[in-house]
């Protein structure tokens, strides 16, 4: 490998970060759907240009992507599955004018989990290959553990008045059962969409974008609207209050549960985050937004990376999958290089993100609320119109159904996550094909 | 402890049962998921059901408009005094006052037990992520109230108690001796923490099963991992009714730790985790690695923990951290950080 290789490399790769700050602006545009359109761009071109290349330029765009999308959850409400967490602890935020510092605290994780993967990844690549072969054929129970703990989990949130016990119960309980029918409904609703072909064909690959943003982001941007939330002047801090302990236990946690997001197939970067907060026994507010920060950073990252882990070689993410269809990694130089390019795209992508969020903010200032929501509504809806079709827009709009019953019943968002855990585990378990013959489906 | 601490140290103990770890993959079977579901039972039963079943001697439910902390104070320094005269346990609840969608008054209530006071203060309008409206604090002196109660009160949480959203708190005041002692959710850690019960469970199993391996195994893994989170509790500083009905009362924890520090449990979690791999590698069809299982728990186990456990340990004591606290003050702090929701 050459300097002028390499050179070359970090330069696509900076292009690519670059490119990705105003994507990661636009609300309910995936990374994702971006890679996948671009791997269909470069197919039948791949004979001009060098995989490595192209490699360089999605992990720029992935990188930058991972950093600055905290941006749309911030300001304009819109998570994706990643970072539906972060939302309610930065609306807080956002509504006491420190948005901004919400975005610095995530940047701070998104700047460990770079550090995490840079470093610290490199040098457990054998235990990693271990855990693989020991963990796989374990992935279905691992998963059922993961819903068992989500419904478990929840939290009651009733006023416990009632005349009698049992009037108490069933008033605690008007809470919990919506949380685990939206996880069952959106696990259906999950299956079903990945057992048929509702979405054409040739856009098969962007099945999950509308069912995501209906589940997750269209809600949000509906609450915003009817509670009519009032966003007041953003103070634009330098720096952020957090103790250096706190910083590090949060970072901790973040990487640790972007890592199980990465290595385990259907869950995602917020699920991870959450899963190790508890287990760090994390209190803090600004731990807690640092930590989603860090894991989704490795969660995102971390997935394509593990495609180059010399002797492991998983294909997990998105991300990954697509490199796999035009290249496989081979040398321990490549898995370097990547891990270079992932760092310093990584510090770029931090001091872009600082920018970006001064942009967001004269955003949010400057357009009405209701405007900027309505604003964004459309432009959800146009995006996914023009990836996955009419048929996306109906799934968007099932989706939405789903993920405002949590919403008007106080249950945990995090119960729509059925959509990915809940297929996968029936599909591991070897229930698929009974499930699938239950709804009529091949 | 953490309720995901339980649940991995249930999936922990199922993992020693080798047929659980043969049908798991096999077959797909349950065994290992009945193990984590079993170690956060406890909790689970706790609050979403036994808290619904807690009689109270007093409610205070407030209305706008008519929410005046004299009536609290009125009513706590009546139930204090009450369970020293009758000399039984009174039980209070304090609702809490739900304004609209996202929004809601709250109100405080803090003890001071030397001078034999309590003050009840009526708080700003706050949203259900607990942050102060701007300018919904009442104003005037008739905001707070502070009155007396006889009795010589115990209570050791220091700090204020809000009541803002949803469930709001309840206590039970018991007379022990010639005091009065102040006990935050009493219902907690009672019959759905003790040996009892997890005895009682374990046929759940054979009626899973049936009467063979499978449904002995399966109603060993409940048994043991419903009493794993027993065990576990126990060794911190509250306790748990151990074999109600045949106690009536929480044995004191070994207070080996504080159950909601960060420390314990991320240790409990990981040791739980690295005898959960050594088992799985052990049990499972075809072992992935082969390791002297000494040389495997010191390089894995001990030797990281102990990096952490001094690390930790020299940054406390150089920023003097390290404060001790009454048994009673842990007791009642651990409980407060329970009911906040982290179960």
């Amino acid at each position: 490998m050459t300097v002028t290789l390499v050179l070359t490399c970090l330069f696509i790769a900076i292009l690519g970060v670059l490119v990705s700050a105003p994507l990661s602006l636009v609300p309910a545009l995936h990374v994702y759907n971006v890679i996948g359109l671009l791997v269909l761009i470069y197919l039948p071109l791949s004979a001009f240009l060098g995989p490595m290349f192209m490699i360089m330029f999605m992990f720029g765009l992935l990188v930058g992507y991972a950093m600055m999308n905290t941006l749309t959850s911030v300001y304009f409400s819109t998570p994706d599955d990643s970072t539906i967490f972060i939302v309610l602890p930065a609306q807080k935020y956002l509504t006491q004018g420190r948005g901004h510092e919400a975005v610095l605290l995530s940047a701070i994780g998104g700047l460990i989990g770079v550090f995490f993967l840079a470093v610290l990844v490199p040098l457990t690549m054998g235990v990693m290959g271990t855990l693989r072969e020991l963990l796989a054929p374990h992935l279905f129970w691992i998963l059922a553990l993961i819903t068992v703990f989500i419904l478990m989990s929840e939290w009651p949130k009733d006023f416990s008045r009632g005349q009698s016990k049992l009037e108490r119960l069933a008033k605690g309980w008007s809470t919990l059962i919506p949380g685990i029918f939206t996880f069952f409904i959106a696990g259906f609703f999950g299956f079903i969409i990945m057992r048929s072909q509702v979405i054409p064909a040739h856009r098969g690959f962007q099945t999950l974008l509308p069912a995501f943003v209906g589940l997750f982001a269209v809600p949000w941007i509906l609450t915003n609207l009817v509670s009519e939330m009032d966003i007041p002047e953003q103070h634009v801090t330098d720096s952020v209050d957090i103790e250096g302990k706190n910083a590090a236990r949060g970072g901790a946690a973040g990487c640790l549960g972007g890592l199980l997001a990465a290595f385990f197939p259907a869950v995602t970067g917020g699920t991870g985050g959450l899963l190790a907060g508890h287990a760090t026994a994390q209190r803090d507010e600004r731990s807690f937004i640092l930590s989603q920060g860090a894991s989704k950073m490795v969660y995102y990252v971390g997935a394509a990376f593990l495609l180059f882990i010399p002797g492991l070689h998983l294909t997990r993410g998105t991300m990954g999958i697509m490199v796999n269809l035009f290249y496989t990694p081979q040398t321990t130089s490549e898995f370097f290089l990547v891990a270079g390019v992932i760092a310093i795209c990584g510090f770029i992508a931090f001091l872009l993100l600082i920018v970006m969020s001064k942009f967001a903010i004269k955003i949010v200032e400057n357009i009405p609320v209701t405007k900027l929501n309505i604003g964004v509504l459309i432009i959800i809806h146009v995006i996914v119109l023009v990836v996955t079709s009419w048929q996306g827009l109906m799934i968007m709009w099932i989706g939405t159904s789903i993920g405002l019953v949590p919403v008007m019943f106080h249950s945990r968002r995090l119960n729509c996550l059925g959509v990915l855990l809940f297929p996968l585990m029936i599909e591991l378990g070897g229930h698929g094909a009974f499930l699938a013959g239950l709804f009529g489906l091949s | 402890m953490k309720g995901i601490t339980h649940f991995i140290v249930g999936i922990a103990v199922a993992s020693f049962f080798p047929l659980a770890v043969e049908a798991t993959l096999l077959e797909s079977a349950w065994f290992i998921v009945l193990g984590g579901i079993f170690g956060l039972l406890p909790d689970f039963l706790d609050f979403r059901f036994a808290r619904y079943l807690e009689e109270h001697d007093y409610e205070f439910c407030p209305e706008e408009g008519e929410l005046n902390p004299k009536k609290i104070t009125d009513l706590l320094t009546r139930a204090i005094d009450q369970a020293y005269r009758e000399k039984r346990a009174v039980k209070v609840k304090l609702h809490t006052l739900k304004l609209g969608s996202d929004s809601w008054r709250q109100y405080s209530v803090t003890f001071d037990t030397d001078k034999k006071t309590i003050t009840s203060e009526i708080g700003p309008v706050v949203s259900t992520s607990q942050v102060p409206y701007p300018d919904t604090e009442p104003e005037g002196d008739d905001r707070s109230y502070t009155g007396r109660y006889d009795a010589a009160l115990q209570h050791t949480y220091e700090d204020e108690t809000k009541v803002d959203i949803f469930s709001g708190p309840d206590f039970a005041f018991v007379p022990e001796g010639d005091k009065v002692r102040a006990d935050f959710i009493p219902w907690h850690r009672q019959w759905a923490h003790s040996f009892t019960l997890a005895f009682l469970l374990g046929p759940i199993g054979l009626l899973l099963y049936g009467w063979n391996a499978y449904g002995l195994t399966a109603s060993m893994i409940i048994i043991a991992a419903f009493s794993s989170h027993i065990i576990v509790d126990q060794l911190g500083v509250l306790g748990s009714n151990l074999f109600y009905p045949i106690t009536d009362k929480r044995t004191d924890g070994f207070a080996l730790f504080h159950s909601s520090e960060a420390m314990p449990n991320m240790f409990t979690n990981y040791t739980a985790v690295v005898v959960m791999l050594w088992n799985l590698n052990m049990y499972g069809l075809e072992p992935v690695f082969k390791m002297n299982p000494i040389f495997y728990f010191l390089l894995y186990l001990f030797l990281p923990l102990s990096v952490v456990y001094f690390v930790s340990r020299y940054y406390k004591e150089k920023k003097g951290l390290a404060k001790e606290k009454d048994l009673e003050t842990l007791k009642q702090e651990e409980k407060m950080i329970e009911i906040e929701g982290e179960m």
